[in-house]
């Protein structure tokens, strides 16, 4: 399906280098390599804040078939997590590590890449298997996304 | 698959080792003159030799270059150093190991070549020195015969083995593509319908000749292309006059469902050349027809906004690929691990051996963001 305004499409905000390796092995994981055109992964800006701000300003200017999911560290701060993950915005998602995506990594089996965690990610979500995905913020939101994604058969 | 590449004292390389550990997708980036395309020049000529060539002065002529006594490291004549090419690939669990040394001895007008040897699982198939050429035989003597020092011993080797395991190696770099594509070149006129690919991809549309004979080969372009292209229809290879029974054929591309709508092949941007280009080698490696592809710089065509896609199509390829890259967005399609760098200080040195993004991560010599790093220099030392 070619990329569309006018069609369902998401647009994944990552904070920095590492979020962007697990989301990619997530979606190619997920999506067993042929992740769909309607899927963008966008890392324009650094730092929490700001990716949410940037996250946010798209999904606003979007219109009604984007929807967009931020995806940032919350560094173990209950506070960004209450900030973050506050309703008020329609099609707007937010996950990410409770802490930081390198200590997650150490959680895996053997010394593990950041792609390798996202593929693991990708591969508890299916099975409904919950070793890694408690360290992560937030999963009702990606659940509901992914209900959205359903419905609209992308996955 | 590819699981190692050594190069030794051919242009900028020199003891270049590469160890690709079962990737299935990789990535070169460095800066210009770093050696990137050097080691696709390298694929060629194994490439060339896979499909019979064994002059060694011919390896490479297909695609507009050949393996000169100048590509020695600093094209020097008094050098002692040969010049040494080994790889490693592994085929049905088999790993293959083929090494070819040459060199250049003063009053020579050409390469020499001095060893060469092929070895299954650690086992010799055949050595060779200079002229002399040694063929292991299971429960026999070695079989000894003399050659030609010009001559690659490769393509004239047969294996009398009932599964022929050197003609499936053989087979295996005869089929690697190799691509730097130019798409002014591809003027969309079927030359040599039997020609395989050359590196610049001029002659792609004999590869759609071959593949059009195979209906689901021909149903995956038209949906890979249509990715891009929402309003393509179908292709067709016919003459300019419809009802003319003589004159060139042309490669078309129909859009919407008029027939009227049917745009020439040469008449599509550059950008577009490529994408139907990636359309082809995805349906190829799809039905396996692939198993290899290294395609340098495959972005430098692309809207920026198709970058990340379309490296993402080749990332899904179903064989092994490899890609050079100087853009930062088809560097973020690749993780950490994949990903490696070429770094050479000046033209007065060789390149230094490939290391990971996630290895000079490691080594702290890479802080903070990658883009930042790229877009200064800093990760090449710059």
């Amino acid at each position: 399906m070619a990329s569309n305004k006018f069609r369902w499409h998401l647009r994944i905000f990552v904070e920095d280098d590492a979020n962007r390796q697990i989301v990619n092995g997530f979606l190619e994981s997920f999506f067993q390599r042929n992740i769909p055109r309607c899927i963008r992964v966008l890392q324009s800006s650094r730092g929490w804040d700001s990716t949410l701000k940037a996250a946010k300003q798209d999904c606003a200017e979007g219109g009604s078939c984007r929807r967009v999911l931020a995806v940032i560290d919350f560094d173990g701060d209950a506070n960004r997590i209450r900030t973050a993950t506050v309703k008020g915005q329609a099609n707007f998602y937010v996950v990410g590590c409770r802490e930081e995506p390198e200590k997650l990594r150490q959680l895996l089996q053997r010394p593990g890449h950041f792609s390798t965690l996202g593929n693991s990610l990708a591969r508890e979500y299916c099975d409904n298997n919950t070793s890694l995905w408690p360290h992560i913020v937030n999963k009702k939101a990606l659940d509901s996304l992914m209900q959205d994604a359903k419905d609209q058969h992308i996955c | 698959m590819l699981k190692r590449l050594y190069i030794h004292n051919y242009k900028c390389l020199v003891n270049f080792e590469w160890r690709l550990d079962g990737l299935q997708s990789s990535l070169l980036i460095g800066k210009n003159g770093s050696g990137k395309s050097s080691i696709a020049d390298m694929l060629t000529f194994l490439r060339d030799i896979g499909r019979g060539e064994n002059d060694v002065s011919a390896l490479g002529r297909e695609d507009g270059f050949t393996l000169s006594p100048l590509s020695l490291w600093n094209g020097r004549r008094d050098s002692c150093e040969p010049m040494v090419f080994e790889l490693d690939a592994e085929l049905d669990a088999v790993l293959y190991s083929y090494r070819l040394v040459l060199d250049f001895p003063k009053k020579f007008q050409k390469l020499r070549i001095v060893e060469e040897r092929l070895s299954q699982n650690g086992k010799p198939s055949f050595t060779r020195e200079p002229a002399k050429v040694t063929i292991a035989r299971e429960g026999q003597p070695d079989a000894v015969l003399g050659h030609d020092w010009h001559s690659v011993f490769l393509p004239t080797f047969q294996d009398a083995s009932q599964n022929a395991p050197v003609l499936l190696f053989k087979k295996w770099l005869a089929d690697m593509v190799i691509l730097t594509p130019i798409p002014f070149l591809m003027t969309g006129q079927p030359v040599d319908r039997l020609a395989p690919l050359k590196r610049s991809a001029s002659n792609l549309v004999d590869w759609v000749v071959r593949l059009q004979a195979d209906s689901e080969a021909a149903n995956q372009i038209g949906d890979y292309i249509r990715e891009v292209f929402p309003d393509f229809k179908a292709f067709a290879i016919r003459k300019l006059d419809r009802d003319a029974s003589y004159g060139p054929e042309y490669l078309f591309l129909r859009f919407f469902d008029e027939q009227t709508s049917e745009v020439p092949f040469f008449l599509l941007s550059d950008g577009e050349k490529c994408f139907f280009l990636s359309a082809l080698l995805r349906a190829s490696a799809t039905l396996e027809k692939v198993s290899f592809c290294f395609w340098d710089e495959p972005d430098c065509h692309l809207a920026t906004h198709e970058v990340g896609f379309f490296i993402r199509a080749l990332r899904a390829l179903s064989g092994q690929s490899i890609l050079t890259s100087h853009q930062l967005e088809t560097v973020r399609q690749f993780p950490d691990e994949a990903t490696f760098v070429l770094l050479r200080d000046t033209h007065l040195v060789p390149t230094r051996p490939p290391r990971t993004l996630e290895q000079l991560r490691d080594a702290k010599e890479l802080k903070g963001d990658l883009s930042h790093a790229l877009l200064t220099g800093d990760l090449y030392g710059e």
